[in-house]
């Protein structure tokens, strides 16, 4: 039974609003965790911030100035109502709204992964296309070996070599920062290569299942051209699993930005966070990692629509 | 090389030109040739990277800068680092740690109590203002407690109360609560502000530097600062144009920078990353024995080392303190005292308990046998800290202690030492002298209360004292000769290991850049040639 063009939209509606409110609960979750778990960790900021052997009174004051003297539940409350108001609180080390720190750094990483996802588009999915089409042949053996070795090598590891060959050896890129275009390559394929390996491998396997379908069957004994089956038909019902991968990988990169930041010094949320962290700015590192939370909780409540636009099965089964 | 291959692109376009007109290249491919050229044009030579312009010079830093600017409130050496750039001093101190005039061309001390200095005249801070006796007066009294402050200043512990008399514009006196001896070397460390800005208080010190040093701060982001050549350096102008600092927490990407050309000069260069430095023309380095000890250190108020001496001495002669200092390598030497190297009035001391397994177990046996005990160190701080450790353990473990190792991040290693709950019988660290004065050292680390190991030795104390109160050379000689003897062979509150290399890099067409065992830096005669 079809259902109304009406029942549709508001399965439709349901599907998100339920979809939404995840996402809320999955932020709520991560605000929580991030808090407590900061805290159980040993090191005291106030001792970081005054020389070894100060008096308790000397860093008591310290406490009361950074507010770490309060209560847990205290200091939790005040957190969450600030979190609401969109104030993520002050850094410890920067004495600056954690909100403009992190809104400051967070361009510089959303361009790096952006760049990354974009260049690992361009690459994966023709060397997955082009592997799936002759399965065994001489292209699908080196595109898996290709996919084997950048699965296989850690990003600091490819990162630090590239840089060694291409910044020191033949001085063609810059080895740290982001004041130019070029200084996109290095952190870009440091960043992609495991990311394209990945993505490789679910375009070859996703092209060759939809290949074997008995639509692509019938449309060959039709005698539709293979060019157009290979990238109307097939590519279509290969992408749904791409789709899903790609939403998955966003953690992936975010994750992957904070050691290719360390290396190339790129000054994006990585960096700022892993400086957080060795001096226990608390707010500063729970700014850093909501934020990455709300990125990826929204990817991939973009994904699930992309997911239902490209898969009707998936509307029904939220009517249903 | 900028210049050449400017020169090659031209020719290249002009080579293009030619074949266009002559018929032998389409317009077409002339388009897409330039096109090309072009964009290699966007990519940087081989050792494009390296071209700074001659007065503008990038320090990479490995530690991360303070939040605000006031320079007594603070112990981070990246502060004193880049304070002495755009402070002076009362006198400076030199690459080999003595001392010079500075803002104060003589000094004499008039009794016990009292020095006289005779101010440099004609000199101004960075908004103009006049330097005279009277910020003199306001910046001791400020940082040496005499004023009050709440909190209590950091830099106030280095001090005595002191009050400050102006004679005349160009003459001040300084009068101590009672003697101090190292209050020249204090002096040294004690960056000069100006009366209006301390009256203007505290947030105002520490919302922006106003000094009279030989750059002014014209960039304040979090991890970067920019500071400018001030034209009215009493000194003369610097050679600098444009002096500016980077944070770069990895000891790896400052070396790639550098190698790279992106950088002029780094600092915290580790000792495994000298061959790649000494293997390229391009830049150079830096080395020297710091006035920084490594040590292992025990809980004196804890057993079973706090009573027990035979132990103590155990571990001395128990640990490879060779093997420790070859595994750092570099200008690392064997610890022989309680001093470091560079610090006044050092001497070595014998014995200087090499490892001797057989000693060891000797003076374990005398200590009532192998006993149990946790040693905490930090990881990612002190070079090679855990290999040492590990060596440590393997050696004590020889000879019939059963040393537990527990490796800590450095935050949580602080909280070990100095939290309230005091875990473990002993701890591995390192404490770095920012003057050549031992006291320093020694009233910071070993005299009670607060001292590091929870030590209450009433001859440490005493002798501590009687050097703090000393202006006497001679006088101080003889009594930090007898505390550091006292230190080794009778209290042995921790056994010194090594003492640490201190390493930078550079380029090779940077002159004038000196390595300061007191962690300050001076680019004032630096240039890029």
């Amino acid at each position: 039974m079809r259902a109304t063009g009406s029942g549709r939209s508001g399965g439709v509606a349901r599907f998100l609003l339920r979809r939404f409110a995840q996402a809320l609960f999955v932020i709520f979750g991560v605000a929580c965790v991030t808090f407590f778990v900061l805290r159980l960790v040993p090191g005291d900021p106030a001792r970081l911030m005054v020389p070894p052997g100060s008096s308790e009174a000397v860093v008591e004051a310290i406490r009361v100035k950074l507010g770490t003297n309060l209560p847990l539940l205290e200091q939790f409350w005040a957190y969450l109502v600030g979190l609401v108001q969109g104030d993520l609180g002050t850094s410890f080390r920067y004495e600056r709204p954690v909100l403009d720190l992190v809104l400051s750094v967070f361009p510089a990483t959303l361009a790096l992964g952006g760049v990354a996802m974009l260049f690992s588009l361009l690459v994966a999915v023709p060397l997955g296309i082009a592997a799936a089409a002759k399965p065994g042949g001489v292209t699908d053996r080196i595109v898996l070996v290709l996919a084997i070795v950048g699965q296989s090598l850690p990003n600091f590891w490819i990162g630090v070599m590239l840089v060694l060959f291409f910044s020191i050896r033949l001085g063609w890129l810059p080895a740290i920062g982001n004041e130019t275009a070029v200084s996109y390559i290095l952190p870009v394929l440091t960043l992609s290569a495991v990311l394209i390996a990945t993505l490789i491998r679910t375009v070859r396997q996703s092209m060759l299942e939809a290949l074997s379908e008995d639509y692509v069957r019938t449309a060959r004994a039709k005698g539709v051209p293979w060019s157009r089956i290979f990238f109307v038909h097939a590519l279509k019902n290969a992408a749904i699993p791409l789709v899903t991968v790609v939403g998955l990988q966003i953690g992936f990169v975010l994750g992957g930005a904070f050691v290719v930041e360390l290396i190339f010094n790129w000054p994006g949320v990585g960096l700022l966070a892993l400086q957080a962290i060795s001096t226990r700015d608390f707010p500063v590192v729970q700014g850093v990692v909501m934020l990455v939370a709300i990125l990826f909780v929204v990817a991939n409540l973009l994904v699930d629509i992309a997911y239902a636009y490209l898969n009707p099965r998936v509307r029904l089964g939220a009517e249903q | 090389m900028t210049t050449s291959r400017g020169q090659w692109m031209n020719e290249a376009v002009a080579f293009a030109a030619l074949k266009l007109r002559r018929g032998e290249i389409s317009r077409r491919h002339f388009m897409q040739l330039t096109a090309s050229l072009g964009a290699a044009a966007a990519l940087p030579a081989t050792g494009a990277f390296a071209q700074s312009a001659s007065d503008n010079l990038k320090f990479l830093v490995g530690e991360s800068f303070w939040a605000n600017w006031h320079p007594y409130n603070h112990t981070a050496q990246i502060g004193y680092k880049i304070q002495r750039n755009i402070f002076s001093r009362l006198v400076e101190v030199k690459p080999d740690m003595s001392l010079e005039p500075g803002l104060a061309e003589s000094w004499t001390q008039i009794d016990p109590l009292t020095w006289e200095f005779k101010l440099r005249r004609g000199v101004t801070f960075h908004n103009g203002a006049p330097f005279t006796a009277a910020d003199v007066k306001a910046s001791i009294e400020l940082a040496s407690g005499f004023v009050p402050s709440d909190p209590v200043l950091a830099m106030t512990s280095n001090w005595l109360p002191t009050e400050g008399i102006v004679v005349d514009d160009a003459t001040v006196q300084l009068k101590t609560a009672s003697p101090l001896g190292p209050i020249i070397n204090t002096l040294a460390f004690t960056d000069i502000m100006s009366a209006a800005d301390i009256a203007a208080g505290q947030a105002a010190l520490e919302a922006r530097p106003n000094g009279t040093g030989a750059f002014m701060l014209t960039g304040d982001e979090p991890n970067v600062k920019t500071l400018e050549r001030f034209e009215n350096h009493w000194r003369g102008p610097a050679k600098l144009k444009t002096l500016s600092w980077e944070f770069i927490q990895d000891a790896q990407t400052r070396l790639s920078a550098l190698l790279a050309g992106q950088a002029d000069v780094i600092d915290r260069v580790v000792p495994d990353q000298r061959a790649l430095i000494d293997g390229n023309a391009e830049v150079r380095l830096i080395s020297i024995t710091a006035p920084e000890i490594q040590s292992v250190w025990f809980r004196m108020d804890k057993e079973p080392f706090g009573s027990n001496l035979d132990l103590r001495k155990a571990v001395a002669w128990g640990m490879d303190r060779e093997s420790m200092a070859a595994i750092v390598g570099g200008n690392t030497l064997v610890a022989d005292s309680h001093l470091a190297t560079g610090i006044e009035y050092r001497a070595a001391q014998s014995p200087l308990y090499g490892f001797d397994p057989d000693r060891a177990k000797a003076a374990l046996a005398a200590g009532g046998g192998g006993v149990a005990f946790e040693l905490g160190a930090p990881t990612g701080f002190y070079p090679k800290a855990e290999e040492i450790c590990q060596l440590m353990q393997q050696n004590l473990n020889e000879v019939g202690f059963d040393m537990k190792l527990t490796l800590l991040e450095l935050g949580a290693w602080i909280d070990m030492l100095f939290g309230e709950s005091k875990p473990g019988e002993a701890f591995y660290g390192g404490w770095g002298n920012i003057t050549r004065d031992p006291d320093f050292a020694v009233a910071t680390l070993l005299h009670s209360p607060g001292a590091w190991t929870g030590a209450s030795d009433a001859k440490s104390d005493q002798l501590i004292d009687a050097g703090k109160a000393s202006s006497d050379p001679a006088e101080r000689s003889r009594i930090y000769g007898e505390l550091q003897a006292h230190l080794w062979n009778d209290l042995l509150p921790s056994v010194p290991i090594l003492f640490s290399d201190l390493s930078s890099g550079y380029r090779a067409n940077v002159t004038g850049y000196e390595l300061y065992p007191t962690a300050v830096q001076d680019f004032w005669p630096v240039e890029i040639t």
